[in-house]
C-alpha cells in the first residue's frame, strides 16, 4: 500500500513513546499503536488523504488506550472487592525514565491531557475533541494532573 | 497554597516530558509492518466470525453461554437403557451432560451439571466411546482486548481440556489439556478409546480455520490433520468411524481467496459435505472420500452408524445455496439420510422445511436421534422452535419427542450411550 509503510516507519516510534507516557506501559502502547495502524491500513484510501495521517492514528490509539483503561478500572475494582492486588505493569527497560513512574500515579485521562498539551502542544479545543470531553474538563484535568505530578516531582527532587 | 500543592512551572514540565519522550522513543524497536497487516487480516476474519456468530446465535445453540461450574457436581452413577442417548441439556441452571430417554424426550439422569460461571471453561462438545464413557471438551477464551467489533483477542488466552466421565464408576479425569495458544472446539474418541481427536484452532475467534489434532494413547504420539487448509474453510462435526481408522467431518472448502469475501470477511464457504479421511496419519489438508451432493444441498451434521453414516441434508428447492439469511432462517428442506460407507443412500426421511439442521446420532442399527433448531421461516411468522425427533430408519418415520418454542436447541449435542444395566 503506497505510503503506508513510510508513515509506519516514520511515526511508529514517536507514537509508541507518546502512548507509553500516557498508558504507562510500553507493551500496551505498542499494542494500541499497532492496532491503530491496522485500522488505518483498513481504510487507507481515506486516511492517506488527511492532512496528518499520523494524527488520525494517534487519535485512534488514544481512544483504544482510554477504552482499555476503563475496563482495567472495572477489573481492578473487582479485584479490590476480592481483596487481591491488581498486577502492576513493570517496565524494566524504562526504569530510568522516572517521569514515567511518576505519571503512573496520575489517572490516565489526566495523563492524556498532560501529554497532549505539554508534549504535543495541541490547543485545548483539539485536546477536547480528541478526548471527547468539553474544554472545561480538559482544563480541570490539566490542573489536577499538574498538581498531582508536582507532588510526585517534589518528592523525587527532595530524595 | 501549601508548597506541595503548587504546580510546577509549565516550561519545566514541558521539558521533562520531552526528555522522557526522547528517551523512550530512542528505545522503541519498530515492529515489522507485516504484523500490522496480519492484525488487519485477523480483524477482517474476526468481523466475519462475528457475523457468523450473529447468525449462529439465531440458528443454533450459543455454546458461548455454557459455563462450567467452579465446583462441579459429583458425577451421578448411571447406566443407559435402550433408547437412551447422551446429550448436552441446556437447563436453567446451566448446561448439563445427561442421559436422554428418546422414548419420551426427557432427561433421565444428570451425569454432570455445569453452571453459568463466566470465568470457567465452556462446554463445547462431547462424544462417547464403546464403553459408554463420555468425553467432554471444555474450552477457554479467547479473552477480548477491545470492545469493538471483532473483540481483538489477546494472544495465548485460550486453552482447554478434555474431561472423561465414567457413568458407571463415577470416575472423572482430565485426559488431555491444550495450551493457552490453542483454541479447543470439540472432541471425538475412537470406539476403543485408543485415539482422541480434538478440533482446534489457533487462539483467534475463528469459526472457519480449524484443524484436527489426533493423539494416540498407545504410542503417545500425536499428529494434525488439516492444519494446512487454506483460510476460510469450515470443519465441523468430527467423528471416528466405527473401525476407528478414519475420521468423518462435515467439511466445506474455502470459497474465497483468504478473506476476500464481502468487507474482507470469509463469510462464504463452499458447500459443506461429508468427507472421510484416514485418521492414523497426518496430512495438511482434508483430502479423502467426499460425498457428491446435488446442487443446492449441504450437509449440516453427520455421524457414524452401523451401516455407514447418518447425515442431515439441507436442500434449497430452488437449487440455490441454503445459506442463512440475515434472520438466520434457512428455508431449506431437511432430510435425514442413512448412507453406506461408500456413500450409497440407504434410507431417507424428510423432516420438513424451514429447518436449520441440527445434530444427529445413532442410537442403534435401526434408530437415530435428531435435535434440530427451527428458525422462523422467511415466509411465515412461526416462532423459533427446538425439536427432538426419534427416527425409525426401517419404518421411515420420525416421531416428534420434544417441540418447544425457544430460541435455541434444547439438546445441541448428542452421542450414543452404552446400553445395559
Amino acid at each position: 500500500v503506497q505510503g503506508f509503510d513510510d508513515l509506519y516507519a516514520a511515526a511508529y516510534p514517536r507514537l509508541v513513546a507518546e502512548l507509553t507516557l500516557i498508558t504507562g506501559s510500553a507493551p500496551e502502547a505498542e499494542d494500541v499503536v499497532q492496532e491503530a495502524f491496522a485500522r488505518a491500513l483498513g481504510r487507507w484510501r481515506a486516511v492517506r488523504d488527511l492532512d496528518e495521517p499520523s494524527a488520525w492514528v494517534r487519535r485512534v490509539a488514544l481512544r483504544l488506550a482510554v477504552s482499555r483503561w476503563r475496563r482495567h478500572q472495572v477489573a481492578a475494582a473487582g479485584l479490590r472487592r476480592l481483596r487481591a492486588a491488581p498486577a502492576l505493569p513493570k517496565e524494566p527497560d524504562l526504569e530510568d525514565v522516572y517521569l514515567l513512574a511518576l505519571m503512573a500515579s496520575v489517572p490516565l485521562q489526566q495523563r492524556a491531557a498532560l501529554v497532549l498539551h505539554y508534549l504535543l502542544d495541541l490547543p485545548l479545543a483539539e485536546i477536547a475533541e480528541i478526548l471527547g470531553v468539553p474544554i472545561g474538563t480538559v482544563k480541570s484535568r490539566l490542573a489536577r494532573g499538574r498538581v498531582a505530578l508536582a507532588r510526585e516531582l517534589r518528592e523525587v527532587d527532595r530524595a | 497554597v501549601p508548597e506541595d500543592l503548587q504546580e510546577p512551572g509549565e516550561d519545566a514540565l514541558r521539558e521533562r516530558m520531552r526528555d522522557a519522550h526522547r528517551t523512550i522513543q530512542a528505545r522503541v524497536v519498530v515492529a515489522p509492518v507485516a504484523g500490522v497487516r496480519h492484525r488487519l487480516r485477523r480483524r477482517w476474519r474476526l468481523q466475519g466470525a462475528l457475523l457468523a456468530l450473529l447468525l449462529i446465535a439465531v440458528a443454533v445453540p450459543v455454546t458461548a453461554v455454557w459455563r462450567q461450574h467452579s465446583s462441579v457436581a459429583r458425577l451421578a452413577v448411571a447406566t443407559a437403557s435402550a433408547g437412551d442417548v447422551v446429550a448436552v441439556d441446556l437447563t436453567p441452571a446451566g448446561p448439563a451432560v445427561v442421559l436422554l430417554n428418546l422414548d419420551n424426550g426427557r432427561p433421565v439422569r444428570t451425569l454432570h451439571q455445569f453452571s453459568h460461571d463466566p470465568t470457567a471453561p465452556q462446554l463445547r462438545g462431547l462424544d462417547t466411546d464403546a464403553q459408554g464413557r463420555v468425553y467432554v471438551a471444555l474450552g477457554t477464551g479467547p479473552a477480548c482486548s477491545s470492545d469493538v467489533a471483532g473483540c481483538g483477542p489477546r494472544p495465548a488466552t485460550c486453552g482447554g481440556r478434555v474431561l472423561r466421565l465414567d457413568p458407571v464408576t463415577g470416575d472423572e479425569a482430565t485426559v488431555l489439556t491444550v495450551p493457552a495458544d490453542v483454541g479447543l472446539w470439540g472432541v471425538a474418541v475412537s470406539p476403543d478409546a485408543s485415539h482422541l481427536a480434538t478440533t482446534q484452532s489457533d487462539c483467534l475467534l475463528s469459526f472457519g480455520d480449524r484443524h484436527v489434532f489426533v493423539t494416540s494413547s498407545e504410542s503417545r504420539s500425536s499428529w494434525s490433520i488439516g492444519a494446512g487448509l487454506p483460510n476460510c474453510h469450515s470443519l465441523a462435526d468430527v467423528h471416528f468411524t466405527a473401525d476407528g481408522r478414519h475420521l468423518s467431518a462435515v467439511y466445506a472448502p474455502a470459497a474465497t481467496a483468504d478473506y476476500s469475501g464481502p468487507s474482507g470477511t470469509c463469510a462464504a464457504n463452499g458447500p459443506s459435505t461429508l468427507v472421510t479421511v484416514p485418521a492414523l496419519s497426518s496430512q495438511p489438508g482434508w483430502d479423502g472420500a467426499a460425498e457428491q451432493l446435488p446442487p443446492g444441498c449441504v450437509i449440516t451434521s453427520a455421524a457414524p452408524s452401523s451401516q455407514g453414516f447418518l447425515q442431515l441434508r439441507l436442500c434449497n428447492p430452488s437449487g440455490g445455496s441454503p445459506a442463512p439469511d440475515m434472520q438466520g432462517a434457512l428455508d431449506g428442506q431437511l432430510s435425514v439420510d442413512e448412507i453406506s460407507a461408500s456413500y450409497q443412500r440407504l434410507h431417507t426421511i424428510s423432516l420438513g422445511s424451514c429447518q436449520d439442521g441440527g445434530e444427529v446420532t445413532s442410537v442403534n442399527p435401526s434408530r437415530a436421534a435428531i435435535s434440530v433448531y427451527r428458525a422462523p421461516c422467511a415466509r411465515d411468522q412461526d416462532p423459533p422452535r427446538s425439536q427432538l425427533y426419534d427416527v425409525d430408519l426401517q419404518a421411515g418415520s420420525a416421531d416428534l419427542r420434544l417441540d418447544a418454542i425457544q430460541g435455541y436447541a434444547q439438546f445441541p449435542d448428542l452421542a450414543p450411550a452404552r446400553q445395559g444395566g
